[in-house]
């Protein structure tokens, strides 16, 4: 017996020494519980860089690497910069397309690692507080708790404990694939994507443990699809009231100050004082007590801190503005940093007493303190926010309406800060407009602007751009109130029995999810316009962060947001809110359990079986309208790597890079039949992994083409192409030219459009596909007769 | 503090400087474009979500694009959701996403037009959202050594071979119908 590393469990029969007589005697090395044989282990547990490669090499050859270079020179070392320009190589030998696949592949390290640190910080403070025999239970309707830990890691976590293996597991993959970005590592731009496929696999492990660990600590929904409703918006607060402001995504300081609240005698949130928070807090403040209030996603950081609304700021981690403290300043509010990952330069304050700290941040001797205890976060926060609301009085750095001329007066009309925008708003204009009295312009910007603050920065007159739109959106901005549904977390393993079948038959024509940052190209109600859409076709519509937060900006034509109009089920025509960032997984894990629970897959350790199965039958796709951070880089390709593809914004091509495939390389496009072993061409089912849009028409036509699969029956694939063609002959004004590839047979064809389509199809020389229903497969060893 | 790049030839955008290979911008551009693209044996046009939103003068952007067209004999490639206005004006145009036309570019044996040999020697960019552009600009840049690139827009695009400077409409609408005038 050769045992090379634990975890491992061996029994030995009998056992006879010297000293020990033993029978039956069973030893665990490394872990005090150990698996179950719950499931046969597959191919690939707990994979390492190299496991895997092969199957990211199969998909990589049909959705090849598409690279636009978003700089052309190389700056890591000290041999650079070296200029990388139409095939010149660096210092080190690195061409320009092998840099591009190295920093994707950097970007999905650092999406991976601060998922997997957010879950590790959350998780030590959890254990702490819950203790690690705390079991991870979901509630009876969800028997299959943690699809992608089970599926990746080939094991079945049963307590809070077990969760620290697989957070050891992660990080030790995001170590060695960091260790691969360093000069004169690897060198070859489809190995690096590998990487970046496996960091964005693992970053969905980090984030199903980072929500899974807080739902079954914090009594959060448990995939509840009737999970409440409340309220997002700058105008939900009650400003005469003191508030915490929470921004970040580690939710544990604004757990507290909740439970401070309730221990204080202050009632819930909204009653003495408003707790509010920014970006994926909120969310998961929310799922904690539905009466904590969402002010927006991230594009509201800036114009909520110049409000001066907050009388305390609370900042843990991920996607802060990093001058948030110097903006909290001028509003004379105190500010705390609670996680050691974002310390903005404040004092450690953590040992000093509550009372001392927060008349130190009273008495503004300190612009803020970093306090590493949450339980006293909780109680400086609010005993801050009590004692400062009465002195600063609301101070605020937006200027009135009547001032906003006086402040626009100093424009030259240079344009710095319009091109200076990434959007190009036409700010310019509209400060020139402010300067001659007429503020209809910059208030126009209120919905468009992205709350960064580049205009700002670029101004040689030094007027405050920013602020200025605000000002002039102020009525909007303090009575914006819409309705969202609190993050519910899984996908009910019922639901899966539900819809599990009409989903790989194709008649539910595909699962949507709505995810990722507010660097939208349009007003974020854009994404509740397409959610609103797709959930009225009857598709399963899912959405989760700063996405979720946007799609309840949208208001029907009887003023109700999508969230109320439709209900919050995984089921056909439905919307959810899965929850913040890390709740993510919860869609990848849905098409994962369809494999498991419909089509009665193994899932232990058996990655490339599944990821094989959903990107045949299940058809999803992710839309990232307003991708921006590196987290949205590794969530993407791990859902790609799952095989879902995904639709970015116009500026998601800054990420450097798509995986696009060409339906005209036939070959690229043929999967095996299962049960023939047969080569069958699928035609472009999906088309791209990864497809940038650059208008919402378009990502709507896309989002409907993506969904389409080799395994449609002609029904679904009937119900499929009536939503494509219908969206495409609404945008772009004809029936799509890809038909002849998309209709296998007549009875695919849409009965709406029969007649034309017949037409259109036989001037095309169409003719009905030799094999138009196949078991599809990409992997050989599928094949279930082998042909001779 | 002083900015160094002329304000006319620099990145529109402020941050977007890729390295040492920016556009050329020449004085006279619209009759050295219009002697690039009647010299060239494979132009294309490529257009985005803009002709269909900016006027100049009362007149459509995608009029514009049409007319360059027509004078050239030259395929023009619909982005985004542009073909419908295309179609409104009973012009042949191929509908095709940004990144799939630059893909496509990039294999010296693609063409659009199944008239001429490929590949495209010369490739025009026009109404298209800036960044978006930029990006696939740099894959050309980099990927499509077989061509030359060329953006009509009034934005100064230091990815392409060739770009018009940071101008407003007035010179912007004097600069294409320059260029529509050299087509000859």
């Amino acid at each position: 017996m050769e045992i090379r590393k634990g975890p491992a469990r061996f029994s030995l029969k009998e056992l006879r020494t010297n000293m020990i007589q033993a029978k039956d005697l069973e030893v665990t090395i490394g872990r005090l519980a150990m698996e179950e044989e719950w499931e046969p282990q597959g191919p690939t547990p707990f994979p390492g860089i190299k496991d895997l490669r092969a199957w990211d090499f199969k998909f990589l050859s049909r959705y090849k690497p598409f690279y636009a270079p978003f700089c052309d020179l190389c700056c890591l070392c000290t041999y650079g910069k070296c200029d990388l320009t139409a095939g010149r190589r660096g210092a080190c030998g690195i061409d320009i397309k092998t840099q591009q696949a190295r920093i994707v592949l950097l970007a999905c390290c650092i999406g991976a690692a601060t998922h997997t640190a957010h879950a590790r910080h959350l998780l030590e403070h959890l254990l702490l507080k819950y203790g690690e025999d705390y079991p991870i239970n979901l509630g009876p309707e969800i028997e299959c708790e943690m699809p992608h830990v089970r599926l990746v890691c080939g094991i079945k976590p049963k307590t809070l404990g077990d969760l620290t293996y697989i957070l050891d597991y992660c990080e030790e993959q995001i170590v060695q694939c960091l260790a691969a970005v360093h000069t004169g590592q690897e060198g070859n731009y489809l190995d690096f994507e590998s990487k970046a496929l496996h960091m964005g696999m693992i970053d969905h492990v980090a984030m199903e443990v980072a929500d899974v660990e807080q739902i079954i600590t914090y009594g959060y929904p448990k995939g509840d699809p009737n999970a409440p409703l409340t309220e997002i918006g700058c105008g939900c607060v009650d400003v005469t009231k003191p508030l915490t402001l929470s921004i970040g995504h580690n939710v544990a300081p604004s757990i507290e100050i909740i439970d401070y609240l309730r221990k204080a005698g202050l009632g819930e949130p909204g009653q003495a004082i408003e707790v509010a928070g920014l970006c994926c807090t909120a969310h998961d403040m929310t799922r904690y007590t539905n009466q904590a209030k969402i002010i927006g996603p991230m594009s509201y950081e800036l114009r909520f801190i110049r409000s001066g609304i907050a009388d305390v700021i609370v900042l843990d981690e991920q996607c802060i503005r990093t001058d948030a403290v110097e903006e909290a300043w001028r509003v004379k509010t105190p500010v705390i940093a609670a996680n050691e990952r974002a310390c903005y330069g404040l004092p450690d304050l953590t040992e000093l007493p509550v009372e001392a700290i927060v008349n130190k941040l009273v008495r503004r001797e300190i612009k803020g303190a970093a306090i590493f205890d949450p339980e006293k976060v909780g109680a400086v926060a609010v005993l801050t926010a009590l004692r400062m609301q009465p002195l600063r009085k609301k101070y605020k750095a937006i200027p009135d309406i009547d001032q906003i001329k006086q402040a626009a007066s100093p424009c030259t009309f240079c344009s710095k800060c319009r091109r200076n925008c990434p959007w190009d708003l036409p700010t310019d204009e509209a400060v020139n407009a402010a300067k001659h009295g007429n503020i209809e312009p910059l208030a126009q910007l209120y919905d468009r602007c992205i709350g960064c603050g580049r205009c700002e920065e670029a101004c040689p007159q030094h007027i405050p751009v920013h602020s200025l739109i605000v000002a002039a959106g102020e009525r909007k901005f303090k009575t914006e109130k819409f309705k969202v549904r609190v993050g519910r977390g899984p996908i009910l393993d019922t639901e899966i029995r539900e819809v599990g079948a009409p989903i790989v038959l194709g008649e539910i024509p595909g699962v949507v999810a709505y995810v990722g940052c507010a660097n939208w190209p349009t007003p974020m109600s854009d994404v509740g316009r397409m959610a609103y859409e797709f959930a009225r076709r009857g598709y399963i519509v899912t959405s989760t962060g700063c996405s979720a937060m946007a799609i309840a900006f949208y208001k029907d034509e009887e003023g109700r947001s999508p969230y109320e109009v439709f209900g919050g089920g995984f089921l056909r025509g439905e919307l959810s809110n899965e929850g913040s960032c890390v709740a993510n997984p919860h869609i990848s894990d849905a098409c994962i359990k369809i494999a498991y629970i419909y089509a009665r897959r193994n899932l232990r350790g058996n990655y490339e079986e599944i990821a094989d199965y959903i990107l045949n039958r299940v058809g999803a796709c992710g839309v990232a309208w307003g991708a921006m951070s590196q987290k949205a880089a590794s969530i993407a390709t791990g859902f790609n790597r799952i095989g879902v593809p995904v639709i970015v914004g116009p500026q998601g091509l800054k990420y450097r890079r798509l995986y696009l495939g060409r339906v005209e390389d036939e070959e690229s496009f043929k999967v095996y039949d299962a049960r023939t072993g047969e080569r069958v061409f699928v035609g472009p089912a999906p088309e791209h992994l990864v497809y940038v849009a650059e208008t919402v028409e378009e990502c709507m036509v896309w989002t409907a083409k993506l969904c389409i699969r080799p395994s449609d029956t002609t029904k679904g694939r009937m119900i499929k192409l009536t939503n494509y063609v219908d969206l495409y002959k609404k945008f772009y004004g004809k029936l799509p030219e890809d038909l002849p590839m998309l209709v296998r047979t007549e009875a695919d064809i849409p009965v709406t459009f029969k007649d034309e389509i017949m037409e259109f199809l036989k001037a095309k020389g169409w003719q009905p596909h030799p094999m138009p229903s196949i078991d599809p497969t990409m992997l050989e060893r599928l094949i279930r007769v082998k042909r001779v | 503090m002083a900015s160094i790049l002329p304000s006319r030839t620099s990145p529109y955008e402020t941050g977007n400087i890729p390295g040492p290979q920016m556009a050329l911008s020449p004085d006279k551009a619209p009759t050295i474009y219009a002697a690039l693209t009647k010299r060239a044996k494979n132009p294309l046009l490529i257009v985005g979500k803009y002709v269909l939103e900016f006027e100049l003068d009362g007149k459509l952007l995608i009029d514009y694009a049409i007319e360059i067209a027509r004078k050239r004999d030259m395929p023009i490639v619909a982005t985004a959701h542009t073909l419908k206005g295309f179609l409104e004006r009973n012009f042949p145009a191929v509908s095709m996403g940004l990144v799939d036309i630059v893909n496509r570019l990039q294999d010296p044996n693609f063409t659009v037009d199944p008239r001429k040999p490929p590949p495209h020697d010369l490739v025009l960019f026009l109404g298209i959202t800036y960044q978006f552009a930029s990006q696939g600009l740099s894959t050309l840049k980099h990927f499509a050594p077989h061509l030359k690139t060329i953006t009509l827009c009034k934005w100064y695009h230091p990815n392409a071979d060739w770009s018009f400077p940071n101008v407003k409409n007035e010179e912007w609408k004097q600069l294409l119908e320059a260029f529509i005038k050299a087509l000859g």
